[in-house]
């Protein structure tokens, strides 16, 4: 097994060009000296400072793994996939899961053998007393997991975004990142420390749980459906990421665990909101991906009609996205009503939490908004063809990103939220705010217009798109039978039109 | 070993392929020509599994890809225009990656990289990197990677582009060599002099359509119609006119800067060794008699294509 997983030529093809001894050097050697100036800077304080030196040796051990190696992992697929040779992989017998694990495990190859260089030194923190073996093998299961998924997430990207990432960017990337991100990084887990002075816990639909595992179980549900998705990108170009099915059950594994996870936080509000404000988007990122282009419900048209039938069957790549987002929609509202039973109002809190009562609306707002989304995306997909990213990019910049730049500019004119009722009305027109405002978030300076003015769009978006959408489907059906009425005229044999030799002399 | 039925692939609102059929048999060599835009390189690319048809089937051995993706995977050697490769390997180290992709064992690896460059010419540069290779030299490697499996049915999309002479003269070898064995090959080139002197079957496209195919000789017969003669008089042209004019299977004489005479002919063989006779007879000195060689460009223009570039 292990044998043949060596023998994985895109693997064997990274070991070769990423670990010739001259770069290896040069970035072993880099790395190796600064894990040595963080423990000489431990052995500074004394006694020896090992939260210190562990938060920015695993600092230093997630930027090279999980954020170089990200960006190794997107410029090796992107670029496979500009030049072309990606191609000939496919054509290859070899399978897609091969192709992913290959890039998976080979891009990166140098970035983890530069990370497998901070180890020894995190032992030495641990064997001179921070942290115990088991906290530093739980952060290291937990940076391992997080690492494999921005990686699968920047596969994904390298294999869906046009153009190629190359070898120049990534290094300007790498080194950007290394300048900006680092710091941050080695403060979290400067915090994430602090969870290893206790036996921090976490529950699951009331099941305790070591709070790694919890970490684990949410990244896991993440990577899988990421991954799921690569395979299919890899496989084929023109495939979408997620079927409608796997979509569906994307949406309900995420569903489940937002629902499962709530009990660990307070029920005053914010972390209900959040839960719903997450779900949305993956409802609507779920949407999108299952989404077809006019070209794809053209030909999937074509398709069915060549096999007697009137169109793509309802769960098909090809098929108008609107029974999915009916499914999806349903595992919102569902989610979003389950994580706002348990929610309280906490009279100690600030008065801008959402309201319990209210908490329902805001999840009917959240499954309004991702059906028009939905429903507004497939309209100017199948209505603009290659056009149809422009016009939508503009309908979105105006409905939700416009009522933003307002609201500031309105705050900036009259004063905070609370001296005047304006702004909260206009920001309620985005659902960026509106989630939020449906939840009477601004009760107290603005009464329920925010909300109404929050509802009265989006219900209103959902009936123009939807009308739009009946005729957009109708539209596309036309014109394939006028290009199909056209196509199927006998045409006149190219050869009659061939002039006539001349008579023989 | 290459059959394609009802082909038809569309991009958004335009047909690329119509209604496409198409068979290549083994020791056949397939020249697919057509203007550019003709949908020559989507239809290789559809058999290949890359770009998917709005309906049609192609299978190769008897297998369509969505029936088998790994057979067809190794029946199918594929060499684009323009060849991408990896710019951080040895040559070596390429051609070793797409053995093991095609699951050649690793013990017998080394021999089967070894042997391709040898065909194509590029055994000394063995151990350069890539981007030390000239596009001729990339092609030769790249046509090196599409012989390695060695396939049952090469696609070749204008293999001779950056070549040099050498190197063409090795592809023509090549391929006339992969035809003796038996292979399938389609290739399009828009440099139909050289394909005239190794394809044995060709498909004329036009707007995704195929305008018309078959064996060449078969085809030239459809199109022109009758076969051309080409013949070297050494004197006494005038009466050389005089007697190709009262043969009524005769079309009109064209004389080229060679001193060689070439006109249509609509009689069979034997009419046309009559003709021969009757020169000999009046005394008109033939030094050559020929049926000339079928010419993929006449009939290509010929046939209506617009545009070659």
């Amino acid at each position: 097994m292990l044998r043949e997983w060596l023998d994985n030529p895109i693997f064997v093809k990274h070991l070769r060009s990423r670990l010739r001894p001259q770069a290896m050097a040069t970035g072993a050697s880099i790395v190796a000296l600064i894990c040595l100036c963080i423990v000489y800077g431990g052995f500074q304080s004394r006694p020896f400072d090992g939260r210190m030196a562990f938060a920015a040796l695993m600092g230093v051990q997630f930027v090279v793994l999980g954020l170089v190696g990200s960006v190794q992992v997107g410029a090796a697929v992107g670029g496979a996939k500009g030049t072309g040779i990606l191609d000939f992989h496919r054509v290859s017998p070899q399978t897609p899961t091969e192709l992913t694990l290959g890039f998976l495990f080979g891009a990166p190859i140098r970035e983890y053998l530069m990370a497998a260089l901070t180890l020894p030194f995190l032992l030495l923190c641990a064997w001179l007393g921070y942290p115990d073996f088991r906290g530093l093998v739980q952060v290291e299961v937990m940076v391992l997991f997080v690492a494999w998924t921005l990686h699968a997430l920047s596969l994904l990207g390298g294999l869906v975004l046009k153009g190629g990432v190359t070898g120049q960017n990534a290094l300007g990337a790498s080194i950007g990142i290394g300048i900006f991100v680092a710091g941050p990084i080695v403060g979290a887990f400067g915090l994430l420390s602090r969870l290893l002075d206790v036996d921090y816990r976490l529950e699951f639909f009331g099941f305790s749980l070591p709070w790694v595992a919890f970490v684990v179980l949410h990244v896991s549900a993440l990577l899988a459906f990421v991954m799921l998705a690569a395979l299919r990108k890899m496989e084929s170009e023109r495939l979408h990421g997620l079927t409608k099915r796997q979509a569906l059950a994307a949406m309900a594994a995420f569903s489940v665990l937002a629902v499962g996870g709530m009990g660990n936080w307070p029920a005053n509000g914010g972390p209900q909101l959040t839960a719903l404000y997450a779900l949305t988007v993956i409802a609507i990122v779920l949407i999108s991906l299952t989404t077809p282009t006019q070209a794809e419900y053209a030909r999937g048209l074509r398709r069915a009609r060549k096999q007697g039938e009137s169109g793509p069957p309802v769960l098909d790549d090809a098929a108008p996205n609107r029974p999915i987002i009916a499914a999806i929609g349903t595992v919102l509202l569902a989610a979003g009503s389950l994580i706002g039973m348990a929610m309280v109002d906490d009279p100690m809190m600030w008065r801008g939490m959402p309201k319990a009562a209210s908490f329902p609306h805001s999840v009917a707002y959240a499954t309004i908004v991702a059906a028009y989304f939905g429903l507004g995306l497939q309209y100017f997909l199948l209505r603009f063809g290659r056009r149809s990213a422009n016009f939508f990019g503009l309908f979105l910049f105006v409905a939700w990103v416009l009522p933003l730049i307002l609201g500031v500019v309105t705050i900036l004119a009259v004063g905070p939220p609370g001296n005047d009722p304006r702004p909260p009305l206009i920001f309620s027109a985005t659902p960026i705010v509106g989630i939020a405002a449906t939840s009477d978030v601004f009760e107290d300076a603005a009464g329920p217009g925010p909300a109404l003015v929050a509802f009265t769009l989006a219900l209103l978006f959902a009936f123009v798109f939807n009308t739009l959408y009946i005729k957009a489907v109708r539209r596309v059906r036309h014109a394939v039978d006028r290009a199909d009425a056209a196509i199927a005229k006998p045409d006149p044999d190219p050869l009659d039109a061939l002039p006539a030799e001349p008579a023989p002399a | 070993m290459l059959s394609i039925r009802d082909l038809r692939v569309d991009y958004d609102d335009f047909c690329a392929v119509h209604d496409l059929s198409l068979e290549v048999g083994p020791g056949e060599v397939c020249g697919l020509i057509g203007p550019n835009g003709a949908g020559k390189t989507t239809t290789m690319r559809t058999i290949l599994g890359l770009i998917e048809p709005t309906y049609g089937e192609v299978k190769v051995m008897g297998s369509s890809i969505q029936d088998d993706r790994e057979l067809v995977g190794r029946a199918v050697g594929f060499m684009p225009d323009f060849p991408p490769v990896y710019e951080d390997l040895k040559v070596w180290e390429f051609l070793d990656l797409f053995a093991a992709s095609y699951r050649i064992p690793k013990s017998m690896r080394g021999e089967v990289v070894d042997r391709p460059p040898d065909l194509v010419g590029l055994t000394e540069k063995r151990d350069a990197t890539v981007p030390g290779l000239s596009r001729g030299m990339r092609q030769r490697m790249m046509l090196a990677k599409t012989l390695i499996p060695d396939p049952a049915v090469l696609l070749l999309d204008e293999p001779a582009s950056g070549v040099d002479p050498q190197g063409r003269i090795d592809l023509k070898n090549i391929l006339k060599r992969v035809s003796a064995e038996g292979k399938a090959v389609l290739i399009s080139s828009h440099i139909l002099a050289e394909m005239n002197e190794f394809c044995t079957s060709v498909a004329i496209m036009e707007r995704g359509r195929l305008v018309v195919g078959g064996r060449i000789d078969e085809v030239n017969r459809r199109i022109m119609g009758d076969m051309a003669l080409a013949v070297e008089v050494l004197s006494d042209v005038e009466l050389f006119r005089r007697v190709v004019a009262a043969d009524d299977h005769a079309g009109p004489i064209e004389a080229r800067a060679d001193g060689i005479y070439e006109f249509r002919y609509r009689g069979d063989a034997d009419a046309a060794a009559g003709l021969l006779a009757r020169l000999v007879a009046e005394g008109v000195r033939v030094a050559s008699f020929s049926r000339r060689k079928d010419n993929l460009e006449e009939l290509f223009l010929k046939v209506g294509a617009k545009e070659l570039s």
